[in-house]
């Protein structure tokens, strides 16, 4: 059998192509692309080189239209038994091509080829093409003769018609030969012999048979030359004939083969005009002439000999003369009989061209998987050859079957995959992939299809000393079907891998990636340090608007976690090293040593630092790729390369992702992952990078530590940050800002520190001061504190209560290290975050505060107490400058303790160190009273320190007798209104939100003049928080603290008339109350002149029945009744007087005490029509109601005279 | 006898092959009801356009060879129905009656609530029981299973004589 039939072979002249002499083979492949441009001469071109010697026997011959048809053979054929029977098998002609610079002597040339020449007995025309001779080599041409053809060094062109010329030249000579020997054929003495015909010698019975049919068979043979000869009307005669003869004679085979030749005849004649009528014919024919060679066979000659080679050759030639799609029914009947008729076929080569052909036609039939299927059964057949050669073809063979079988090398993938990474792929494109991957996923389940295929072509490699495709075909083995492949022959394919790359020149390359399996396992982004921030030159603040991480700034990152958005943007800078994390599998059962495996970059800006890894068997492991951007642009990583197994091969992620969908979905065998225990991961995208800029780089740094900071809850420290610059560009703009939680934890930063030392220089470092204060614990905070009060002290670090100071800051706006960099892209800024790990413990805790009051009563003395209130210049006069050491509450015995008031806060420390506590009490300054105050400093009352040891509680009292306001006026009147809610009926002008406000503020202006601050050990100290505390204690009864009395009432010893009227001269006045204490005391039995004085606090005239009285220590009245111990001079009681706003007046009576002893004095006076204010004051309930006013109690001591 | 049966996924991905012959031929079938789906792409792709075969679920004789005679069968979610048989003579209404009861098993094991579409049939041991009017063998299928599984075992072991070369 012979390969590439068709119905139209039998019109072709078989022209053998001989190299002779050194032809190197690019030369000889060029030459011969040069002679197969023409295949075809058309016989108008042959004219000029024919001459008639006689009468043609081709008479119908069609100048105008036909042609020659040359089938040119390399190396030409061995002479076929069947010649006689098929003349286009014979070697027609032979041309031999020479080079001549690699054979310069052209005598020895025009030898070899005629010695050449002689092996073809058939061939009619010899000529010997000497391509590129030397001018020499012309010279000799001349001499040697016709055989030899020399063409001269010219242009492509001009030797391409040269050798057209050449070739019609051919052609008219093989046409004048064929014209020769069809005369010659008609007379008688030819015999036309094929092996069928018995070879022994004839019978008589037999010659005569013979005879008979000799004169059809020579009738066959000249339409063979007919048709060879281009004529196809002269052929279909001679045919006919031929026919007629042969089915007289029962020569079955012979008409076969005449009729074949009248097809192809046929289809020359109506070239080019195929329908459905003529389709029918040849169908028609076809199916007589595989009737007619079937009918030939001869059982005696079926061991030597069988014309089923012509039945399925004509079959082939049918098949693919119908091979189209409409007719696939049809050729697959036809091929499907070629193919059981394969079974007796005798010689393995025809079996082989056989299913070659078979295996094509399914191939254009569009049957990939038939074809794939004839294309192993030759694989096969090639490799019970047993040789490398046979080898070397059932590898390529089955490399044709990888597509349907869809096992296919990635390197004979379409290369589309090229053009993706260079053009970035749009959305749908990528989906589109995705679909055909999935696709080919599902046809990749016929495993034990596929894993046979993947055998052959390992084994056919290895035979054929091909170890790059070995590699291939054992990696692909080895990644696909690993879990239906036995440790034993995980083991073997893993040492084929090895041994394969052993020959293999070292940093080959392969295409088709082995173990691990290698995915996408997250990128880290930039540790919170080394944020990058888009900068918007449009604000001062650049940095807003452009957080990289959406509403949250911290969180994301503090946590570590990587965001799987597809949309996300990573940004690389220049020169800083980043890193990959991948994850690595290897799901068989050896140790698998990966030399080296670096991320795979195509855009070639980018530094990747390969790394060794050990995975043991059935283990997976995540590993961290690294690298350094080398230049600005946009960075793609498709995947790894990886050295492993001596071969180094790219490893996409792309294609895991697949592997892993699939895997998901059921499709593939298993999941590499999931088999070395790995868990599910997430399916992560690259994210676009880019690469921008070399940026600066800060640094911070917490001076004194980097641990927590641990504070008491209110203590104040200082700490100082250190910033440096480990970048490579100048810090040109910086700026400060607070997040996170308790922001208001930081007092102050120094951000004038930060704003002096820009630029700051790569290497600088600068030190910002920051002004902490420790925050409250919450509820849940102080109980677990409470907890482990004793214990740890690192606890509260991690729980992202502490702020956060975020630093923006960038370079300069151009960089000049970097002159790619136009000016419309700014380089980015960064964003630094430093958190401020603040362990705040639980500090003194407050438990309860009270207000308490005291009552000691003044003596009466000389001179009148102060008028109210008792302000700060006096109080310093009183207690004098040294009285700032301690300062304890000085109470003037002459004036009592009418109306002070102590808050009590009580205080525990459940800490395990001792807290000193004080308590200041700022002063007001903007009374009237104080217009004269001296020492500002001074306005700040202090107490002495209270200690509080570990685990013990203490009481701190706050006197709060100095806020007294000096005038009872309607605004406060109207406050103390709304702040009882007693009156709420009556309607006011004001309106109700506002005074509430004001009161409430004036309340706020009080508590925040008390500070609680504390110290414990050297250098923590603080301030206790207890504001609400206070205002809660201090809520109802601030009117008293806050509010005067509408009357204030005083009593004064009047001695020898003096009268010292002297309240304007502090000092003086001060003195003599110091002074006069001694003298102060009373004796009995004497008359004692005394005087009240009455002040009015409001802005009203009061009008008012005043009265007095005396008692003595039991309380008994002691200046009325039948026991009277006092007598007196002047009006004790109802005393009518009127006082003016804001004066007083002196009311002068005398008391003679009858026994010494103490006594006391009171004043108390009954307002007549008390106006609302008053009422307010008073509370009252009913206007009714008289308004009675009872001054403090005094003391007087009363001694006996003796 | 039918020596083979088969059930190909919508994507001709191979749900369910089961062959009954004793002798080692798996392979073999596997190639002819991976060769048969050409046909079956073929005749999806290039409907006849008459009528009646509009809704025709039934592909008739795909192809013969060898010995063996493939009939096709594909149902309206395009999965594919192979069987392989050596009987030559073969009622066109037999195979049809056989594919009917083929595909009410097929949608039984489907119906499984816990299996997942496009996911191989082996698993579920009720397909097998379901398909039991096949053959008689299918009941006591689970040697053809091992079978199946040699033929992998066969590859591998041949693998690493190959190393050894």
């Amino acid at each position: 059998m012979e390969p590439d039939v068709s119905i139209e072979t039998s019109c072709m002249i078989r022209v053998a192509v001989l190299p002779i002499g050194e032809v190197p083979p690019s030369l000889m492949r060029d030459y011969l692309s040069m002679l197969h441009r023409h295949q075809t001469i058309p016989l108008s071109a042959i004219s000029s080189f024919y001459t008639e010697h006689q009468k043609s026997p081709f008479s119908n011959q069609p100048w105008e239209s036909g042609s020659l048809r040359f089938k040119f053979v390399l190396g030409g054929a061995p002479p076929s038994p069947w010649e006689d029977f098929q003349s286009n098998r014979k070697i027609l002609a032979v041309i031999g091509i020479c080079h001549c610079p690699s054979s310069p002597d052209l005598g020895f040339v025009l030898d070899c080829f005629n010695l050449a020449c002689k092996s073809f007995s058939s061939s009619l025309v010899a000529r010997c093409f000497a391509f590129c001779p030397s001018d020499s080599q012309l010279e000799d041409g001349k001499v040697i003769g016709d055989n030899l053809t020399l063409f001269p060094p010219a242009d492509h062109e001009t030797q391409e018609f040269h050798l057209q010329t050449m070739m019609q030249d051919i052609a008219a000579s093989l046409l004048m030969e064929f014209e020769k020997w069809a005369l010659k054929a008609e007379s008688a003495g030819t015999i036309l012999k094929t092996p069928l015909d018995s070879q022994s010698s004839l019978s008589s019975e037999e010659v005569i048979k013979a005879k008979k049919r000799r004169l059809g068979r020579a009738q066959k043979t000249i339409g063979d030359y007919c048709l060879l000869a281009g004529s196809p009307v002269d052929a279909n005669a001679h045919y006919s004939t031929a026919l007629e003869l042969s089915r007289l004679t029962g020569d079955f085979f012979w008409l076969a083969g005449a009729l074949e030749g009248s097809v192809c005849a046929l289809l020359i004649d109506r070239m080019g005009q195929r329908d459905q009528v003529l389709e029918d014919e040849v169908r028609y024919r076809y199916s007589s002439v595989i009737l007619h060679y079937r009918k030939s066979f001869i059982q005696e000659h079926a061991q030597r000999v069988s014309p089923i080679t012509f039945e399925l050759e004509a079959t082939l030639k049918l098949a693919r003369f119908l091979c189209r799609r409409e007719l696939a029914k049809e050729v697959v009947e036809l091929l499907t009989s070629a193919a059981d008729g394969a079974k007796s076929l005798i010689d393995a080569s025809d079996k082989l061209i056989l299913y070659v052909e078979i295996a094509r036609l399914y191939g254009t039939l569009g049957y990939q998987r038939k074809a794939a299927f004839f294309s192993r059964q030759v694989a096969q057949l090639y490799l019970q050859q047993e040789n490398r050669l046979a080898a070397i073809s059932a590898m390529q063979v089955l490399a044709l079957t990888t597509k349907a079988y869809r096992v296919q090398s990635r390197a004979s993938a379409p290369e589309k995959s090229v053009a993706k990474k260079e053009t970035g792929l749009s959305h749908a494109d990528n989906l589109k992939t995705l679909h055909q991957s999935v696709v080919s996923l599902f046809e990749s389940q016929w495993s034990t299809l596929q894993m046979v295929v993947l055998r052959e072509i390992l084994l056919s490699a290895v035979r054929a000393g091909d170890p790059l495709t070995a590699w291939s075909a054992a990696a692909r083995l080895l990644r696909s079907y690993y879990p239906l492949i036995t440790p034993a022959g995980q083991n073997g394919l893993a040492s084929a891998l090895s041994n394969s790359a052993e020959r293999l020149p070292s940093g080959t390359r392969c295409a088709d990636p082995a173990l691990p399996f290698i995915r996408l396992h997250s990128f880290p982004l930039h540790p919170s340090q080394m944020d990058i921030v888009k900068r918007n030159l449009a604000r001062v603040d650049w940095w807003a608007g452009s957080a990289p991480s959406g509403p949250f700034i911290y969180t994301p990152f503090s946590k570590g976690e990587t965001n799987n958005n597809s949309k996300q943007e990573l940004i690389w800078t220049v020169g800083e090293p980043v890193q990959v994390l991948v994850e690595l599998a290897n799901p068989c059962g050896f140790d698998l040593r990966v030399d080296s495996i670096y991320l795979s970059v195509h855009s070639e800006n980018f530094n990747a630092f390969p790394v060794t890894v050990n995975l043991p068997p059935n283990s997976s492991k995540v590993i961290t790729l690294s690298g350094i951007p080398t230049s600005v642009g946009p960075v793609t990583i498709p995947g790894c390369t990886v050295h492993c197994f001596g071969v180094i091969t790219e490893h996409l992620f792309k294609d895991v992702d697949n592997l892993l969908l699939g895997a998901m979905q059921g499709l593939v065998l298993s999941d590499p992952f999931r088999c070395c225990g790995s868990g599910k991961l997430k399916n992560v995208s690259v994210p676009n990078i880019s690469v921008v800029p070399r940026l600066p780089l800060l640094v911070s740094r917490v001076v004194g530590g980097d641990g927590a900071i641990i504070l008491h809850e209110g203590e104040i420290r200082d700490t100082c940050i250190s910033l440096a610059n480990a970048g490579t560009v100048p810090v040109e703009q910086a700026h400060i800002s607070l997040s996170g939680k308790n922001q208001d934890s930081i007092i102050s930063i120094a951000y004038e520190t930060l704003k002096a030392s820009l630029p700051l220089k790569p290497g600088a470092e600068v030190i910002i001061p920051v002004t902490l204060k420790a925050w409250q614990l919450g509820l849940m905070d102080a109980d677990n504190a409470g907890k482990s009060a004793s214990g740890s002290t690192v606890r509260h670090v991690k729980d992202g209560n502490s702020p956060t100071l975020l630093i923006h800051y960038s370079g300069p706006l151009t960089n000049p290290g970097d002159p790619q960099t136009t000016e419309s892209v700014v380089p980015p800024g960064r964003r630094l975050v430093v958190p401020l790990q603040i362990c705040v413990l639980q500090g003194l805790s407050f438990v309860k505060a009270r207000l308490l009051s005291m009552e000691i009563p003044a003596h009466v003395g000389e001179s009148l107490p102060k008028p109210v209130p008792v302000d700060n210049s006096s109080s310093e006069g009183a207690v004098g400058s040294h009285s700032k050491m301690d300062k304890l509450v000085k109470i003037d015995p002459f004036r009592g303790s009418w109306g002070l008031r102590f808050l009590e806060l009580e205080l525990s420390n459940p800490t395990d160190v001792v807290f000193d506590i004080s308590v200041s009490v700022q002063l007001e300054n903007s009374t009237k009273e104080d217009s004269f105050s001296i020492d500002q400093d001074a306005a700040e009352c202090g107490y002495p320190k209270t200690r509080i040891d570990r685990d013990c509680s203490a009481r701190v009292l706050i006197p709060l007798d100095h806020f007294k306001l000096p005038v009872l006026d309607e605004s406060f009147f109207v406050k103390d209104n709304h702040a009882d809610g007693a009156n709420s009926g009556r309607s006011l002008s004001f309106s109700e939100k506002n005074t509430k406000a004001e009161l409430n503020a004036s309340i706020k202006n009080l508590i925040s003049r008390i500070k609680v601050r504390w110290q414990s050990g050297r250098n923590s100290s603080g301030e206790l928080n207890i504001k609400d505390a206070i205002q809660a204690a201090l809520q109802t009864s601030v009117m008293d603290v806050l509010l005067p009395d509408p009357l204030t009432f005083g009593f004064r010893l009047l001695r020898n008339g003096l009268e010292p009227e002297n309240h304007g001269s502090n000092e003086e006045s001060s003195i003599h109350v110091l002074s006069s204490a001694p003298k102060s005391s009373v004796v009995a039995h004497d008359m004692t002149p005394m005087e009240v004085m009455v002040r009015n606090n409001t802005k009203d005239m009061i009008k008012m029945s005043l009265s007095i009285t005396c008692r003595d220590v039991a309380g008994e009245n002691c200046v009325e009744g039948a026991k009277a111990t006092v007598l007196w001079a002047g009006v004790l009681s109802g005393i009518t007087i009127e006082v003016p706003p804001l004066e007083e007046i002196k009311h002068s009576f005398s008391l003679y005490f009858l026994v010494p002893g103490e006594y006391t004095l009171a004043a108390a006076a009954v307002i007549d029509d008390p106006n609302d204010i008053l009422r307010a004051r008073a509370r009252t309930n009913s206007p009714d109601e008289p308004i009675f006013c009872r001054g403090p109690p005094y003391h007087i001591r009363v001694v006996g005279n003796a | 006898m039918i020596v083979c049966v088969a059930v190909v996924g919508h994507q001709n991905n191979p749900l369910y092959i089961q062959s009954f012959t004793d002798a080692d031929d798996a392979l073999k079938l596997h190639h002819i009801v991976h060769c048969s789906l050409d046909v079956i792409d073929e005749r999806v792709n290039n409907p006849k356009k008459s009528g009646p075969t509009l809704n025709e679920t039934f592909l008739g004789l795909l192809y013969p060879t060898e010995n063996y005679k493939v009939y096709g069968y594909l149902t309206n979610t395009k999965v594919k129905f192979i069987l392989v048989t050596t009987d030559l003579d073969v009622r066109d209404a037999d195979v049809r009656n056989f594919f009917r009861r083929f595909h009410a098993a097929y949608v039984d094991a489907v119906s499984n609530p816990f299996h997942v579409p496009g996911k191989e049939l082996h698993k579920p041991e009720n397909f097998r029981i379901m398909l039991s009017f096949l053959h008689p063998r299918l009941q006591n299928a689970e040697c053809r299973e091992v079978k199946g599984k040699t033929i992998k075992t066969s590859v591998s072991e041949e693998i690493s004589s190959i190393a050894a070369v």
